[in-house]
């Protein structure tokens, strides 16, 4: 491969860093293997932690307390919300807004200088309303998309939470809708009779079935549909996860031509959301504990973490080396040939994406409601 | 705090009292009138029961992150200590634990075995084993039903359960019985409930559960759709037998059934094929939120629990097993629970997973149903409050991992 695949923005405002999912950062070099400090939720974390443009980090805990902290770790403000937050919120990064959704069903409009709430709206739903998808912040028009287990992704106004536009999310979604440089929006939905359908949303709302894996024996309840599809923008491809009834199986897509390109088969399903590396490696951290490298349609490394099943994703810097947490409390480096160690233990499990402040400081949240914040080798 | 449970000696004892067929009619009496509008047994002694007399033991935390066996031995042995009086309470006697495994071995989520999900872990199961032989326990025997017909041993096999693994480390103590039906004894065991029970007033049971000195309750921590919460009392459930309970019997009782017990224990559509007439009648049909948690409660009450052991290590959250589809989720809370009262153990549970236990019916973590801690409580069986719990080792708040609760069913 001859392009380079790079990080989309500066500012880590969406889980994975950018629409696109990438888990890509453009910072350089090693982090250090020390916690440079700890930030503290009032529950456990299981959704990654978000920045805006005044380099304040965003902590949305289990408890549904909402938490900014400046660069030094000094907490700014609190917000205690309606519900739990598994899932990852979204910065509008021009607006310095911020939109958490709850497993009450309520997605929240907050300014993320001070914590007053701008807006709440709930999501419909007939049965359970919880949100556990990872939110999406699009401009041109601002709207923040989320879904519930309402069965649909809703497309709300930034500015008012007012519902612009909703289509089919399938049955309970987990797995959250990215987007490419262009606002085009693509998710996953479980559908009865259907199987696992890849979906795209186009800026004005047309819909397009891109591609469809058939259901399984077990049916379309019981397909894990949790990863979100990761876009790389500067070679055409979208990577997404259409597990089996156990396997896994990862596909590209190429956008251009609107065909399947490759697709490569896991032992056991994957509900962590990959990473892209620079030089275009997928990252794919699986449910037998294996974090594997895939290029071009062929594995290059596979690192064992040790842990029998892996629940969050990974991220990447610009040097090719990637981090990932583990559920029995280990945070893992891995360098770009595939050799790697674990080099820290938190008390609990890590069971949310680490992300990168604007700063170049990876955060890792875990769930004895601590984030583990690692400076970078150059840093003080 | 003094722990409620006590050690006894001599003979194994019917937990909840053998029932005559003298008994039987005294209950079956007392039912009749309950139906003309004389209140049940069971509301008058919990009337009779004031809260300084609710029944409490101190419920013990530990963190333990893998299922590493000399890990899982080491801490829990620290929790067992903590409970205090766990070693006199098994030195010498026959144990029986009830294990929290389900009705298929085959089956798994996306890949990942049933041990790290659904039931409780072997390695966990082995430790308790061990310890319990290093106590002087003079045999332990695991039991659950399971859907096999294969000998004893070879029906846990599919769980992770080798009993020659086990005997190793339990010095040829160890033992396993299928309870899907009578099994090897001539008869089944009939255990009244206590106060005559709200929804059944005796249970006809394999007689591993009768013929014992102590009752472990071996768990998985779990959420359940129709009871919010699955821990020590939950576990119970899985003791009527499919051969007189099971969804696969059409009039008769059968030695043969394996199937599960839905329309008798959840939707409530139809009697068990018990020897005697054992449930009230007093269900609601197709509510299991309501029937479940009653059940718990009458199982609880019949068959008092002398150990509860939660296996928190890996589990999953939002339903109890890969029947309620996708939105069963794994998740790694990383921990132990044990206690000797098994209401305060399983309030201890639920409020470590973020719950309030004695939350009002049909919120959560109950969102589906009755509260059936809360239910236990006013039987006299145990404390659910959080301010009225004694907890021992790991303290709660450090304990605490917040869990994903179970679904709201959408309504009709």
């Amino acid at each position: 491969m001859n392009a380079t695949t790079t990080a989309r923005s500066s500012v880590w405002a969406f889980a994975g860093g950018d629409p696109g999912r990438t888990g890509l950062a453009a910072h350089t070099g090693d982090i250090r293997t020390r916690p440079a400090r700890t930030l503290r939720a009032g529950a456990g974390v299981q959704a990654s932690v978000v920045f805006d443009a005044g380099q304040r980090a965003l902590v949305a805990d289990m408890g549904g307390m909402v938490r900014a902290f400046d660069g030094d770790g000094r907490r700014l403000w609190q917000q205690q919300l309606d519900g739990a937050v598994s899932a990852t919120p979204a910065v509008d990064v021009e607006n310095c807004w911020l939109f958490v959704g709850t497993h009450a069903g309520w997605i929240y409009g907050l300014k993320s200088a001070d914590g007053a709430v701008l807006w709440r709206s709930r999501l419909p739903s007939a049965g359970d309303p919880r949100i556990v998808a990872d939110l999406l912040y699009l401009g041109n028009p601002e709207r923040v998309v989320a879904s519930s287990w309402g069965g649909q992704f809703q497309a709300l106004a930034a500015a008012s939470g007012g519902i612009l536009h909703t289509w089919n999310a399938g049955i309970s979604p987990q797995s959250a809708a990215s987007a490419d440089a262009r606002n085009n929006i693509y998710c996953l939905r479980a559908v009865w009779d259907e199987g696992v359908s890849l979906v795209r949303v186009a800026p004005d709302g047309r819909e397009t079935v891109l591609h469809r894996s058939p259901e399984g024996e077990r049916q379309a309840n019981r397909a894990v549909v949790a990863a979100a599809p990761v876009i790389d923008d500067g070679r055409g491809l979208l990577y997404f996860i259409a597990n089996g009834d156990r396997v896994g199986r990862v596909h590209a897509w190429d956008l251009a031509t609107d065909r399947l390109q490759w697709s490569v088969e896991f032992e056991r399903v994957i509900v962590a959301t990959p990473a892209l590396r620079p030089d275009g490696s997928l990252m794919i951290a699986d449910m037998t504990g294996t974090l594997s490298a895939v290029d071009s349609g062929s594995i290059r490394f596979r690192y064992d973490t040790g842990c029998e099943y892996l629940l969050a994703g990974p991220v990447s810097n610009g040097s090719s080396v990637t981090y990932l947490g583990d559920p029995a409390g280990w945070f893992h480096q891995v360098d770009s040939d595939g050799t790697g160690k674990a080099f820290f233990e938190a008390h609990r499990s890590l069971q949310a994406r680490p992300s990168w402040s604007p700063a170049g400081d990876l955060h890792l949240p875990a769930m004895d409601g601590r984030v583990h914040v690692f400076g970078h080798a150059g840093s003080q | 705090m003094k722990p409620t449970a006590e050690s006894h000696s001599g003979p194994p004892r019917c937990p909840g009292g053998i029932l005559s067929r003298r008994d039987f009619l005294r209950g079956a009496a007392a039912l009749a009138m309950a139906a003309v509008g004389v209140p049940p047994a069971a509301a008058s002694l919990a009337a009779a029961i004031g809260p300084a007399r609710i029944p409490r033991a101190p419920t013990a935390l530990g963190l333990c992150q893998r299922y590493d066996l000399p890990e899982v031995r080491r801490v829990l042995g620290r929790m067992l200590d903590e409970c205090g009086g766990v070693r006199r309470m098994v030195r010498r006697k026959h144990v029986t634990v009830k294990t929290n495994l389900v009705n298929s071995s085959e089956a798994d989520l996306g890949g990942v075995p049933l041990w790290l999900t659904v039931t409780v872990h072997p390695v966990v199961a082995q430790a308790l084993g061990s310890l319990l032989v290093g106590y002087g326990a003079r045999s332990v025997t695991f039991c659950d039903q399971l859907p096999f017909r294969s000998v004893d041993a070879e029906a846990f096999g599919g769980y992770g359960f080798d009993l020659g693994r086990f005997n190793e480390r339990m010095d040829g103590r160890a033992r396993m019985v299928n309870t899907r039906n009578r099994g090897a004894h001539r008869d089944y065991a009939m255990v009244k409930v206590p106060g005559g029970g709200e929804v059944a007033g005796a249970w006809e049971v394999n007689r591993a559960y009768v013929d014992t000195d102590v009752l472990v309750s071996l768990t998985k921590l779990k959420s359940h759709v129709s009871a919010g919460f699955s821990g020590g009392l939950k576990n119970l459930f899985g003791l009527p037998p499919s051969s007189l309970y099971g969804d696969d019997l059409a009039a008769d009782p059968d030695e043969n059934a394996m199937g599960y017990r839905n329309a008798v224990m959840h939707a409530c559509t139809r009697m068990p094929f018990t020897s005697m007439k054992t449930f009230t009648g007093r269900t609601v049909e197709g509510d299991h939120g309501y029937n479940v948690p009653r059940f718990i409660v009458d199982l609880a009450a019949a068959f008092p629990i002398d150990l509860v052991v939660i296996d928190g290590i890996s589990t999953i959250q939002t339903a109890e097993g890969w029947w309620n589809g996708s939105m069963s989720t794994i998740t790694r809370p990383g921990l132990l629970i044990a206690g000797r009262n098994p209401v305060c153990t399983d309030a201890v549970a639920a409020a470590v997973m973020g719950f309030e236990p004695d939350a009002p019916e049909r919120t959560l973590p109950f969102v589906n149903g009755s509260n059936h801690l809360a239910l236990a409580r006013q039987r006299g069986l145990g404390e659910n409050r959080v301010k009225e719990l004694d907890v021992v080792g790991l303290k709660l708040d450090r304990a605490r991992f917040q869990f994903h609760p179970t679904y709201q069913r959408a309504k009709a």
